[in-house]
């Protein structure tokens, strides 16, 4: 199944819930890729999608650290 | 040396605009503190604030917050300033340094607080800050008992999915009324639409009416919380964001009626505060 086949976005909720009703975990495409990690997972929640904030520090050096220990744990993650 | 180390620092973090996207999260800019609400709060002064956006501008592409949102967008090297709870400092630091820079930023506002309601959290630290948790935590012994409710847990505690955000702003009301502590004494927040600028590099956006814990409350208060701040906003007539801002912003405090309801009032997304940063695509 290619994205296209879901036609519009009113259409795959539909199609979404369905699939849940069933009790099914979710679907597999066909779109010819690869999967990396938990990347998918982590921009969308329940369909919508999100974006990752910080609590910026209260001095320039803390932010500093603050951004380059983000940095790091992001890379760990992925 | 530690001059050094930051110097070191920040020629290494010039690189993340390789790979790396940040929304900054910032809540008030007071340059002094008050003491009423001193601790519990994030606050970055005027002048680092300065020094952080003036770094970010030079090594970082500074856009709106709603362009990280879409189909296909690459937030590699960008960089988008929010402010949560909308201080008043902000609109008397904060935005003279914002529009300085040049750059844009979103404001996420709670209307109560526009429509002269303390924000809540503000009556908390009030609370901690002029040493009267005991006091309060003796006025609703039995409501403190079944929220498990302590000295030493109050602040965190009162912010949990457990217990209803709605019901415990109501009982601090109650305390501060029997105890005669005039509410504009937590009043730290825009109270009047006036404050609120109408110019090209601002942005306002949702951040709920009454900065509750959504995932503390019932569908239909999350409905009002959410419905009732989206309507308020857009009868400003100034420039609204399609992105929300999560109350707290941790995994805890939505749930999926939030995301329901979020979809149907056509938000494009929504911003966590988990302490991280993004990389490359949305999707």
């Amino acid at each position: 199944m290619a994205t296209k086949d879901f036609y519009t976005r009113e259409e795959q909720l539909i199609l979404a819930a369905q699939v849940d009703q069933y009790g099914y975990e979710g679907f597999l495409y066909s779109r010819g890729a690869i999967n990396f990690g938990r990347a998918s997972s982590r921009q969308r929640l329940n369909g919508l999608m999100y974006r990752e904030r910080y609590m910026v520090r209260s001095t320039f050096a803390g932010f500093q650290t603050q951004i380059l220990r983000l940095c790091v744990k992001g890379v760990v993650r992925r | 040396m530690r001059r050094f180390l930051t110097d070191t620092l920040s020629t290494v973090n010039r690189l993340q605009h390789a790979f790396t996207g940040h929304v900054l999260l910032y809540h008030s800019t007071f340059s002094v503190v008050p003491g009423e609400i001193r601790r519990n709060l994030h606050n970055v002064t005027p002048e680092v604030l300065s020094q952080q956006l003036a770094w970010l501008k030079k090594y970082f592409d500074i856009v709106d917050v709603d362009e990280l949102f879409g189909e296909n967008i690459d937030v590699t090297g960008k960089v988008a300033i929010t402010f949560d709870d909308a201080y008043q400092s902000v609109f008397s630091e904060a935005l003279p340094i914002v529009e300085a820079l040049d750059i844009p930023c979103t404001i996420f506002l709670n209307g109560a607080s526009l429509s002269g309601k303390p924000f809540w959290r503000d009556k908390s630290r009030y609370l901690i800050n002029q040493s009267l948790v005991d006091d309060f935590l003796t006025f609703c012994p039995s409501y403190a008992e079944t929220h498990n409710l302590t000295t030493d847990n109050f602040y965190r505690a009162s912010k949990l999915p457990r217990v209803n955000s709605a019901e415990f702003d109501g009982v601090v009301d109650e305390y501060m009324t029997n105890k005669g502590i005039q509410p504009n004494a937590v009043e730290y927040c825009v109270n009047n639409r006036q404050m609120l600028r109408d110019h090209p590099l601002i942005t306002y956006g949702n951040h709920t009416y009454r900065h509750y814990v959504l995932s503390s409350l019932s569908d239909e208060q999350q409905e009002h919380e959410i419905g009732d701040n989206h309507r308020m906003l857009n009868e400003l007539g100034l420039k609204v964001s399609r992105v929300f801002s999560i109350p707290f912003g941790g995994d805890a405090d939505l749930n999926e009626a939030t995301t329901r309801i979020l979809d149907q009032y056509g938000y494009e997304g929504f911003l966590y505060s988990r302490g991280a940063i993004n990389f490359g695509r949305a999707s």
